[in-house]
């Protein structure tokens, strides 16, 4: 009897008959790798979802939190993929090579969105062009540019390349810390981005130069400056950095008057720099990435100058005019830019006479200035914002040169909102025009610019480029030193904020939380909100062709979109996969299929399994995988009914003891039917009827249930979650095979059909096998769907015999939903 | 069960002394070392429930040292541990037949429950 059993359970089994017995630490295993499986199922398609949002939004966003959820979803998708492998005894390994495609391609995008170029560690300045902009970053590069084609001198300098820069970040592992900071603000504001700044900060100032950057700055230094010990500018030249629609302007770090013995520390403060709360906050308002923050660092040798500063090829206010603006002051000038020194300015055409204060240049030296400016403008064809400095001997020397940023053509505002208002202040000098109202805010230090409320008007003594940080929540900005050539007048026409600088005696007038309105147009302050009761100012979408945005849609395109759709389709296979999305649906698909046999799987091992005393015709083994039972020790190998605390075991066992399946009464057993029960499967003398479907196998936990009956008529696998969250909770029932004749067959399928359908479950049947699935229900409901499978398990036991001609399967499913159990006995 | 012995293997001290004392409380007989060639030896002295190798060391690399151990050791398993979360090193590592691949920082309790499981199966 025992041979003719075992070779009934291998016929109509559809499990691989080389049982595979593992231990209760392999069975929770397995169970906590497919749990996992299918929370990182969720978690993954959220972010796929979320991903297609911000792709069709217009608002901006943060392309780096998006690389990072991104790298996120890579890795989910790879443990998805592993775990899968491991329940499955590595029976997918094609998906690794899927997955290591896939994932491949994306490195090779997100590499080239870190902007970083193959190339040496070190250059000579004039050997530098415009094109260098990917190894030498835009500043250095425009610099040899100047040297090299526009007779113009430059300092003697090398750079530090980009090459260098992404050995750098490499080695120690910075760069993931570092793109995780656009998240944080993103995420949780301002202040926490200051402390994730910090940190990293502390990171790179104490990550070691890799030996071959160290040894690439001191052969600069040596074959620039021919071993004499010279003093020199350290600054920093980022990819992303000049250009016209991102000037970067005063975000990055310089140092001056630096000393041989300071240059790799001042490396690691330039390269923080770039991951500074302003450099991260400028980026996110522009769209830009972490990417664009390759940098590279230049060394110049320090010019002593009797007169430096900055001039505009032409007016900022107006880019059509045909004057140019420089501003000066004695000595070095680090000071006008960063807006805390006034300096001179000089308003004029270069065949006519130059306007403004003091004698500091004389005529001729404003003209060489200015001519020297449109140089600069007609050989890199816009015009430009250059940075500039006399030496003792009267030498004209550039600094920096990079494309102007015009004042926005159209800042909303309308002067004729302030008519009718007390004007509180009158002058100053326009760094950015429109009108913008709210109230004041008093900014005396950086840390007060982590709290600044929304829509505030921002008041301070200096202004600094750092307020670039409120730059997109405040509706104006005033300060009584400052000017309109200055790093935040720049940045705050890039970003459309009207700004007033120079206006005296604002921080006295100005009291905190006044209600004012600027129109920095017509450089007046008045007392109240606009007629209309708000001012405020568009916001600035961000750029949809930067090479940043088209490389995320590239990215997108390997992440989002689902290409195998149909699991029966002969394309549903790893090497199909063309994106994450593939993949996940891939894996979640399949994983389903291995549970469905995770029973086989318990085979004949009795050691780690419970017996379950239960009044059934068929006798379950009970594995607990964590908290399926309750604690205690069962004498015999036995577990009674109420030691059973699983929920969805508990209500799949209320179904199956329903008292109304009369089973044990006897009943005559239709010739016809049985027959054709064992015409198909075995010839030989008839076994006893109880005796088919006799073992099944039920593995639990406290919320999980993976019952399988298969040695039967059938083969039925039901797996579900049902715990309190209603995402999680789900209900998977597969029904294959058994005996009986294919008509017969057919018909319960028929009758499983319309039962779960009614009951909300999604089928798909398709010859022998059925699928049904409940997803995303409440707990109540998978309770009681779960004890309908119950009552059908033990119906459809029944069916074989019952369904003869004249019995069809719709008179079953009727009398099943509508509870008459005992017309099946 | 018996005894676990486990052999721990990563270049970065900091984390190696700690880990190999925390294991040690609970009950896990730990033999700390700093390179892939230590391991190599420790292995050939001494028979390993378990071994926890970090990914990225100088001289020979944890993939490498997981390759010979799958090799000449087959009966260790390996978990995998990297502070350099990458899927391409993931699909390598679990091509070798790593046991699991952990991302550092790893949570104490995972890394003890990960090597608990390893063991067992081992000794099934």
């Amino acid at each position: 009897m025992g041979g003719l059993f075992s070779r009934l359970r291998r016929l109509l089994s559809a499990a691989p008959t080389r049982s595979q017995v593992l231990s209760s630490a392999a069975f929770r295993l397995k169970y906590e790798r497919f749990r996992e499986l299918l929370a990182l199922n969720d978690a993954t398609l959220q972010l796929y979802a979320d991903l297609e949002d911000l792709l069709a939004s217009t608002e901006a966003f943060a392309l780096d939190s998006i690389l990072q959820r991104t790298r996120k979803a890579s890795l989910d998708v790879f443990v998805m993929v592993k775990n899968l492998n491991q329940i499955a005894g590595g029976r997918y390994h094609e998906l690794y090579d899927a997955m290591q495609r896939i994932s491949g391609q994306l490195d090779a995008e997100f590499l080239r969105l870190r902007g970083t170029a193959r190339g040496p560690l070190v250059v000579p300045l004039i050997r530098l062009r415009a094109s260098d902009v990917p190894l030498a970053g835009a500043k250095m590069a425009n610099l040899g540019e100047v040297a090299g084609c526009c007779n113009l001198a430059v300092p003697p300098g090398f750079v530090i390349t980009t090459a260098a820069f992404a050995r750098f970040m490499a080695d120690n592992e910075l760069w993931e810390r570092c793109e995780r900071l656009e998240g944080v603000l993103e995420a949780h504001g301002p202040e926490a981005l200051a402390e994730a700044c910090a940190e990293v900060h502390r990171a790179i100032l104490a990550a070691p130069l890799p030996k071959d950057v160290a040894a690439a700055i001191a052969d600069g230094y040596q074959q620039t400056f021919g071993g004499e010990d010279v003093l020199v500018a350290v600054r920093s030249s980022a990819v992303g950095e000049d250009a016209a629609a991102a000037s970067h302007a005063g975000i990055y770090y310089s140092h001056l008057n630096v000393r041989p013995h300071e240059l790799a520390d001042l490396y690691r403060q330039v390269v923080a720099s770039a991951f500074s709360p302003v450099a991260v906050s400028y980026r996110l308002a522009r769209g830009l990435t972490a990417g664009e923050s390759a940098m590279a660092v230049g060394y110049l040798r320090m010019v002593q100058p009797r007169a430096a500063g900055i001039m505009f090829s032409r007016h900022p206010e107006d880019l059509d005019s045909d004057q140019v603006m420089i501003a000066a002051t004695a000595g070095v000038a680090a000071g006008v830019a960063a807006g805390s020194e006034g300096g001179s300015v000089w308003i004029g055409t270069l065949g006519g006479q130059f306007e403004g204060e003091g004698t500091l240049l004389a005529p001729h030296e404003l003209l060489r200035l200015a001519a020297a400016a449109r140089t600069l403008e007609a050989h890199f064809r816009a015009p430009q914002d250059v940075e500039w400095a006399l030496d003792g001997d009267g030498r004209l020397i550039i600094l920096q040169t990079r494309p102007m940023v015009a004042i926005a053509a159209e800042v909303e505002g309308d002067t004729e909102l302030s008519q009718g208002l007390a004007v509180l202040l009158e002058g100053g000098a326009v760094a950015c025009p429109g009108v913008g109202a709210g109230p004041v805010v008093v900014a005396h230090r950086d840390e007060d610019l982590r709290t600044f409320p929304p829509g505030g008007v921002l008041v301070a003594r200096h202004s600094s480029p750092t307020f670039l940080q409120v730059m997109n929540r405040c509706a104006a900005i005033v300060t009584e030193v400052g000017s309109p050539t200055g790093h935040m007048a720049i940045l705050a026409r890039e970003m459309g904020v009207p700004a007033l600088v120079g206006v005296a005696g604002a921080l006295a007038v100005l009291e905190e939380g006044r209600q004012v309105t600027v129109d920095a147009r017509a450089r007046r302050i008045y007392a109240g909100l606009p007629a209309n009761g708000k001012a405020g100012r568009r916001r600035q979408a961000v750029r949809r062709d930067t090479p940043a945005v088209q490389a995320l849609g590239r990215i997108a395109s390997l992440v989002t979109p689902l290409h195998l759709t149909d699991p029966a389709a002969p394309e549903f296979a790893p090497a199909h996969c063309r994106s994450l999305h593939d993949i996940t649906r891939f894996v979640h698909e399949k994983a389903f299929e291995v549970m469905f046999h995770f029973g086989d799987e318990a085979g004949e091992d009795r050691h780690n399994s419970y017996r379950l005393a239960a009044e059934l015709p068929i006798e379950i083994r009970v594995f607990d995988v964590g908290g399926g039972l309750a604690e205690d020790t069962y004498a015999a190998g036995t577990v009674p009914v109420s030691a059973v605390t699983s929920v969805p075991m508990r209500a799949f066992l209320d179904g199956m003891l329903d008292p109304r399946h009369a089973w044990r009464n006897p009943r005559p057993v239709s010739v016809k039917g049985f027959l054709s029960v064992l015409g198909e499967s075995v010839a030989g003398p008839p076994p006893q009827a109880q005796q088919l479907g006799r073992l099944s196998y039920a593995i639990i936990s406290d919320r999980y249930l993976n019952f399988s009956t298969k040695a039967g008529y059938h083969f039925s696998t039901v797996d579900s979650y049902c715990g309190h969250s209603t995402n999680k909770n789900y209900i998977h029932f597969r029904f294959s095979g058994g005996a009986a004749d294919a008509q017969r067959r057919a018909r319960r399928i028929v009758f499983l059909t319309r039962v779960l359908e009614a009951l909300e479950f999604r089928v798909k049947a398709k010859g022998e096998i059925l699928h049904a699935r409940l997803d995303k229900y409440e707990q109540e409901v998978i309770v009681a769907r779960l004890t309908d499978l119950g009552r059908i398990t033990m119906c459809v036991r029944q069916l074989d015999m019952l369904m003869d001609s004249d019995a069809t399967p719709e008179f079953f499913a009727r009398a099943f939903l509508a509870g008459e159990v005992d017309k099946f006995y | 069960m018996s005894e676990l012995k486990l052999l721990l293997v990563d270049d970065e001290v900091e984390f190696l002394e700690p880990t190999a004392a925390r294991l040690a409380r609970r009950g896990i007989q730990c033999r700390a070392v700093a390179s892939g060639d230590e391991a190599l030896r420790a292995l050939g002295e001494e028979a390993f429930h378990c071994a926890v190798v970090d990914v990225k060391m100088p001289g020979m690399d944890g993939l490498e040292l997981l390759r010979r151990i799958t090799r000449d050791y087959a009966s260790v398993p390996v978990i995998l541990l990297t502070g350099h979360a990458s899927v391409e090193l993931g699909v390598k590592g679990m091509e070798l037949g790593a046991f699991e691949y952990l991302l550092k920082p790893v949570e104490f309790d995972l890394l003890l429950d990960t090597i608990r499981r390893a063991a067992a199966l081992r000794s099934t």
